[in-house]
């Protein structure tokens, strides 16, 4: 299978401009409850996003997942990516009248979008809206709308709870580490190119943002603790595919497939956007487990 | 234009006239209100009723009523993505 010719942009700037909570109120939220930014131990799941343009969506999915798992919730249902990913392109037509709403495009998403769409319209469970991992995923679906029962089957998703994080006086390395050692997992958005796309789990040392082939792309930090490099969690990895586009194997850092390594001088000179969550409504996330 | 003006003036008029208003046409209540002349009842959420979902819905582009409202019986309801309580 060749490696694609370009890569289709996921992550799309906001287009207003929007004021989030701030990492800064982390001051108040409590002491750090882990002892380093490591999220690794807590990863559950295979997240693909296929050829899809939900890698926002697919972080969504990844960080609910994490703040489950490392709040206490040892078998946290998957939400779907893809719904996340939906609701937030749906989102852009907000005030226009459903009915006159154009047919989505597989175009990316801007995080602000997905993250407020899902307070507004909730998430859904993997199991009842398929993603690119579920048995019944059909790529004809790439652009339907949640139905009706879609949004009235869904998680109450209202106390979901984010924030961006800046660089402020301490550098986003820090600011990073100061989220994950509270439990918040931490998404990122930057732009990646063809190198990234051949990486074979080496540090990524260098991107170039004028590479026509490159687009948007969001992704997770799961490891933020070691002193050169970020571990970064991404959703393209999956058998055969990985490995024609080139993604890490297992190594002897035993780190798990579908994972970068990125050196933070060039993390932290590239970082489009950068957001935590920091509370899942957990009520009613467990009651759906049961 | 002045013809124009005088014509959508007395247009509105007419439409505002004395007699009884027409009933409230919020969609999602129109809509409920269609699905249960079909004798359906649709599934609520967990914790929100099905017309507020309904509302809260369209403001953010979702919910095309279209299918549901052309719909007259049940089965022709549930091919529109609604679910209908114990059918």
């Amino acid at each position: 299978m060749p490696r694609p010719a370009s890569f289709p942009t996921g992550y799309l700037r906001d287009d207003e401009k929007t004021e989030y909570p701030s990492h800064y109120q982390l001051l108040s939220a409590g002491p750090p409850t882990l002892q380093k930014a490591d999220h690794l131990f807590a990863r559950k799941g295979l997240i693909w996003q296929a050829d899809v343009g939900m890698c926002v969506g697919a972080w969504l999915k990844r960080a609910v997942q994490l703040w489950l798992e490392l709040n206490g919730h040892a078998a946290p249902a998957m939400i779907s990516g893809k719904f996340a990913y939906d609701i937030g392109r749906s989102m852009a037509y907000a005030g226009m009248e459903p009915e006159n709403v154009p047919p989505l495009r597989d175009a990316g998403s801007q995080v602000r979008l997905v993250l407020v769409g899902a307070q507004r319209l909730g998430l859904a469970d993997e199991a009842h809206y398929p993603d690119p991992t579920s048995p019944d995923w059909n790529p004809a679906n790439v652009n339907r709308r949640p139905s009706p029962d879609d949004i009235i089957n869904a998680y109450d998703m209202r106390d979901l709870e984010f924030y961006e994080v800046s660089r402020g006086a301490w550098g986003i390395r820090e600011s990073i580490r100061a989220c994950m050692v509270r439990r918040h997992p931490v998404g990122i958005a930057l732009f990646v190119d063809s190198g990234v796309f051949a990486n074979e789990g080496e540090i990524v040392t260098d991107i170039n943002e004028s590479d026509p082939s490159g687009g948007g792309h969001m992704v997770g930090v799961l490891d933020a603790s070691h002193d050169e490099y970020a571990v970064l969690d991404n959703w393209w990895d999956n058998p055969g595919l990985g490995i024609e586009w080139g993604m890490p194997l297992p190594n002897a850092l035993d780190l798990p497939r579908g994972v970068w390594r990125v050196a933070w001088p060039l993390l932290e000179s590239r970082i489009k956007a950068c957001f935590a969550v920091e509370a899942v409504p957990l009520q009613r996330a467990a009651d759906a487990i049961a | 234009m002045r013809s124009l003006s005088v014509a959508l003036a007395a247009l509105a008029l007419a439409c505002s006239g004395p007699g009884p208003k027409p009933p409230g046409t919020d969609p999602c209540d129109a809509a409920y209100l269609h699905l249960d002349q079909v004798g359906c009842e649709p599934k609520k959420p967990a914790s929100s009723s099905w017309v507020e979902v309904c509302r809260v819905s369209r403001l953010s582009g979702l919910f095309d009523l279209r299918c549901m409202n052309a719909a007259d019986n049940v089965p022709a309801v549930e091919k529109c993505g609604v679910t209908c309580v114990g059918h």
